[in-house]
């Protein structure tokens, strides 16, 4: 990958003597739409702190175009960040906050401007404090400032967790169509493989600390198939199970494919039909691996 | 800078609550002095004026560890540090923000705490020159918020590290505060600890700057740079003070600013002096000097006690051998015994009382004779003389002295001891009696026999007693402070009491023992008279020399010319004469002019001295000034300083 403009290597990180991320690998390409998905627990926002420079890995670094963001924390200035936990003052309005980003230099006037009008658009109000705000609300306020400076490389932990279908579809629109007006880098922690799979280009896997899958979502999708087999007992040609569940007519079973030919011969052979599973599936599959 | 002032104007907003804290303050203080005058005797401008500078400085202080401890370590302050962070603002920035916003509103605080003061009392805090230090101060206790917060969040196992780090920082500040005060004067004591203490504070601050720049919102991480960088604050700078004061005494000082005090052995080659060096610091300190290299060695014994009096030196030197014994530290119980030559010290711990101060040394430094004095405490104890061995703490001989004093003088083969027994208690400000008694102890007896006792007039205060052979020279004076305006009455005796000289001189007299006969010394007009006369008190000879006016001399003999006079000339300057009689005329007649650039404590009190003989370099008398040494020639009548080198006394 030419240029990356993020490099995790060799990434571990502990909580006192717990381990919570262990020997985490990826890199993420510029203009691309990248989820990293894991379950509860997984250290997606431990691995986002890591990445935005809060805390230090144990092993391993994090590079932000080429440079150690550790040391260089005025990389910053080029990313939009919406975490899970907010740390947005919670005594600030959406106006004052925007008043504060302009004094800083993180927004021109007119990007003040367009935050507040965004604001009113979502149906914030920007005079009351963030803290006095829904949570559902409070996401979309916070996806609002990450949009606002027109960063290259936006990062958001679960920006749509709690947040209600309305008011997701909402941060949806707003994202989408900032992704569309710009070449922005996304790097998107969710647990939500729905919306995952509906946004993204590139996957990182993440169970237990460790990254069991990353790259382009299709190749993710075309490594493993979906075949009901009549039996558990039944072995399989080309690939190995990772995963069984019983439905009607037989076990689902999610397979890894080793050798596609090997493999398409056998469900020809069996007489059955291999799907493309979807990233929810996979996912299950490797988690409970 | 655009980042700094955003983040200032965050923190600033975000802990703006606290203007109200300093408000309500002031309020407070308002109805303190409105109301306060029914209660107390006090006018409402009295009770403001008083309580707003404390109002001012409690808040402040108060507020400025608050605030460091909120800002950035607790789970609102990461909070901080993470969105200032997230929108590119450098941790230094924003460490840098949080202080300077803390900053203004603490002192913000304080005076909108004290506007009831300032209003009645314009002026009242006036920034001037400790309000840069003030705010250094804040800082100081912001960090330490700061870090203790971050430190007890964080329940790591290097609060083990902390202690301990602590405990010796404890230690060394408080050996620093020994060694500053029983080294310095007071003044220069409390100012170097304070510049140490700046020191330390900066570093404090510093520390919280390394913490956020090293640790980031990371806990453990923070905690650990808390560890490494706070106490190692604390203790550096007080380790560096010491290091550096250490070195000082190690190495010999370039610089001698003054000699307070001088003990040569017998042949003037080595010397135990005490003084001070290094003049930008004024050191004292106890020191060896090689006269012949001349090489200046510092001893590691401190000069003032725990109140930071300057303790003066109590020493006696072997009558052969180049050791001194001397009383290593006030309070101290036990006997230092140094090598003149090598600095090489032991100490002897005689299991007397810690009045004890040593008196003589026998031979070798084989006998230590010690005086025991409870009185100097206030105790209402017998004084006594204790001779031991030096290596054993064995005892050998004592001898009781009641109320008395004792001064000791050992020769090879005994040691003589002058007791001088006052009526009542010693006061200057009456004229008594006192009566002199000389005590033989032989090295190798274990009983003092004593040889003579002699009642002095009670009007006069202060003698000065020598012994030669089988005579003894009293010169007793009435004295009132340094003013010897007043006769000056000689003695010579035999051991058997009988009298062979007595004269009357005029005030500010001398006289000594010499080897060809009693040398007689006295002022009149701008010259100074010198005779001397046989053991039956019949002039051999006399001149006068023209030292201009003088109060008080100091005689020598030497092998270059038979006499040497050093005289206190008037105004202050000292005045050296030789004399050979039986020589037309005089010897040379040097004046130099003496600067006193150094005060040890002024004795007023009378007292009686031996007069001991005078150390000779080269054939040279050696007299001790007020600030220095020096060795009169008498053959070339010119005077060579020799302590201090590098400044005119």
């Amino acid at each position: 990958m030419n240029n990356p403009v993020m490099e995790v290597r060799s990434l571990s990180f502990a909580y006192g003597s717990q381990q919570v991320l262990n020997g985490v690998s990826f890199t993420v390409a510029a203009k691309t739409f990248t989820v990293l998905a894991g379950p509860n627990g997984a250290g997606k926002t431990t691995l986002i702190r890591c990445i935005l420079g809060f805390f230090r890995p144990s092993t391993g670094d994090v590079r932000l175009w080429g440079q150690r963001v550790w040391d260089h924390p005025e990389l910053c200035r080029r990313l939009g960040i919406a975490a899970e936990a907010s740390d947005l003052p919670p005594a600030w309005s959406l106006a004052q906050l925007a008043r504060w980003l302009h004094l800083a230099g993180r927004l021109t006037a007119q990007g003040q401007a367009e935050l507040l009008e965004t604001a009113v658009r979502l149906g914030l109000p920007p005079a009351t404090p963030l803290g006095a705000l829904s949570r559902g609300e409070r996401s979309l306020a916070q996806l609002a400032v990450a949009l606002a400076p027109r960063p290259e490389l936006l990062v958001l932990d679960e920006p749509t967790l709690g947040v209600d279908v309305v008011a997701q579809e909402r941060a949806l629109d707003l994202l989408l169509g900032f992704l569309e007006e710009t070449e922005c880098t996304v790097l998107l922690a969710t647990q939500d493989l729905t919306l995952a799979e509906r946004l993204a280009s590139h996957v990182v896997m993440l169970h237990r600390g460790q990254c069991t899958w990353s790259g382009p979502l299709d190749e993710l999708k075309t490594s493993f198939a979906l075949v009901t087999l009549p039996s558990a007992e039944t072995s399989v040609a080309g690939g190995e199970v990772c995963a069984r569940q019983e439905v009607l007519g037989g076990i689902q079973t999610t397979v890894r494919i080793n050798d596609s030919k090997a493999f398409a011969s056998w469900c020809q052979s069996q007489g059955l039909v291999a799907r493309t599973p979807g990233l929810g599936q996979v996912a299950w599959a490797l988690w409970q691996g | 800078m655009r980042a700094f002032f955003a983040s200032f104007a965050y923190f600033f907003r975000h802990h703006l609550w606290t203007l109200g804290l300093g408000a309500g303050t002031g309020f407070v203080v308002v109805l303190l002095g409105l109301f306060g005058p029914r209660f107390w005797n006090y006018q409402p401008k009295e009770i403001w004026a008083d309580v707003g500078p404390m109002a001012f400085l409690a808040l402040a202080l108060t507020l400025a560890a608050v605030l460091g401890s909120k800002s950035l370590a607790t789970n609102e302050g990461m909070r901080h540090l993470r969105f200032l962070a997230g929108q590119g603002v450098r941790w230094v920035t924003a460490w840098l923000a949080a202080l300077a916003a803390s900053l203004v509103l603490a002192v913000a605080c304080g005076v909108l705490a004290a506007l009831p003061a300032l209003g009645a009392l314009p002026g009242l805090l006036r920034p001037g020159a400790p309000f840069p230090a003030f705010l250094l101060l804040l800082a100081a206790l912001w960090a330490l918020g700061h870090l203790l917060t971050a430190a007890a969040r964080a329940r790591s196992l290097w609060i083990a590290w902390d202690l301990v780090v602590l405990g010796l920082s404890v230690l060394a500040w408080r050996e620093l505060a020994m060694v500053l005060g029983r080294f310095l004067e007071p003044g220069k004591a409390s100012s170097l600890a304070m510049d140490t203490g700046l020191v330390a504070a900066v570093l404090v601050v510093l520390a919280s700057l390394v913490t956020v720049n090293k640790g980031h919102s990371h806990m453990e991480e923070a905690r650990r740079w808390v560890s490494w960088s706070l106490w190692p604050a604390v203790l550096l700078p007080a380790l560096a003070a010491l290091g550096g004061f250490e070195l000082l005494i190690q190495r010999a000082p370039r610089h001698v600013e003054a000699i307070a005090g001088a003990y040569p052995e017998k042949s003037g080659r080595f010397w135990l002096l005490s003084g001070e060096s290094y003049p930008w610091l004024r050191l004292g300190h106890r020191f060896l000097w090689d006269a012949q290299t001349d090489r200046l060695k510092i001893l590691h014994l401190p000069t003032r006690d725990r109140y930071g009096w300057l303790w003066d030196m109590q020493a006696t030197v072997a009558p052969d051998l180049p050791v001194a014994a001397l009383n290593p530290e006030p309070g101290d119980a036990s006997v230092a015994l140094v090598r003149l030559d090598t600095g090489a010290t032991t100490r002897v711990s005689p299991g007397l009382p810690p009045e004890t101060f040593p008196c003589a040394l026998g031979p070798g430094g084989q006998t230590l004779v010690l005086f025991v004095d409870p009185q100097v405490k206030g105790r209402n104890e017998h004084r006594r003389l204790v001779a031991i061995e030096a290596q054993t703490a064995e005892k050998i001989a004592s001898l009781e002295l009641g109320r008395s004093f004792a001064l000791c003088q050992a020769s090879p083969e005994a040691l003589e001891v002058l007791e001088i027994h006052y009526p009542s208690e010693p006061d200057p400000s009456h004229e008594m009696g006192l009566e002199l008694s000389l005590w033989r102890l032989f090295w190798h007896d274990r009983t003092f026999a004593k040889l003579l006792s002699v009642p002095l007039p009670a009007d006069y205060l202060a003698a000065t007693v020598q012994r030669r052979g089988n005579l003894v020279l009293i010169a007793a004076r009435r004295e009132w402070g340094r003013d010897a305006t007043r006769d000056t009455l000689l003695w010579v005796l035999d051991l058997d009491g009988q009298v062979l000289v007595n004269r009357t001189l005029p005030p500010a007299s001398t006289a000594a023992l010499t080897s060809q006969g009693v040398l007689l010394v006295w002022p009149e007009g701008d010259k100074t008279h010198l005779e001397l006369v046989d053991t039956g008190g019949q002039r051999l000879a006399a001149t006068a020399v023209p030292t201009g006016g003088v109060f008080g001399c100091q005689t020598a003999e030497s092998e270059k010319a038979a006499f040497v006079v050093g005289c206190n000339a008037t105004p202050q300057g000292v005045a050296f004469a030789a004399w050979a009689p039986g020589r037309a005329t005089a010897g040379a007649v040097v004046r130099i002019p003496e600067k006193r650039v150094y005060r040890w404590p002024f004795k007023t009190m009378a007292s009686v001295t031996w007069a001991e003989p005078r150390p000779q370099l080269g054939g040279n008398p050696v007299f001790l000034l007020s600030t220095g040494l020096v060795a009169f020639d008498p053959a070339t009548g010119t005077v060579r300083q020799l302590l201090p080198r590098h400044q005119p006394l």
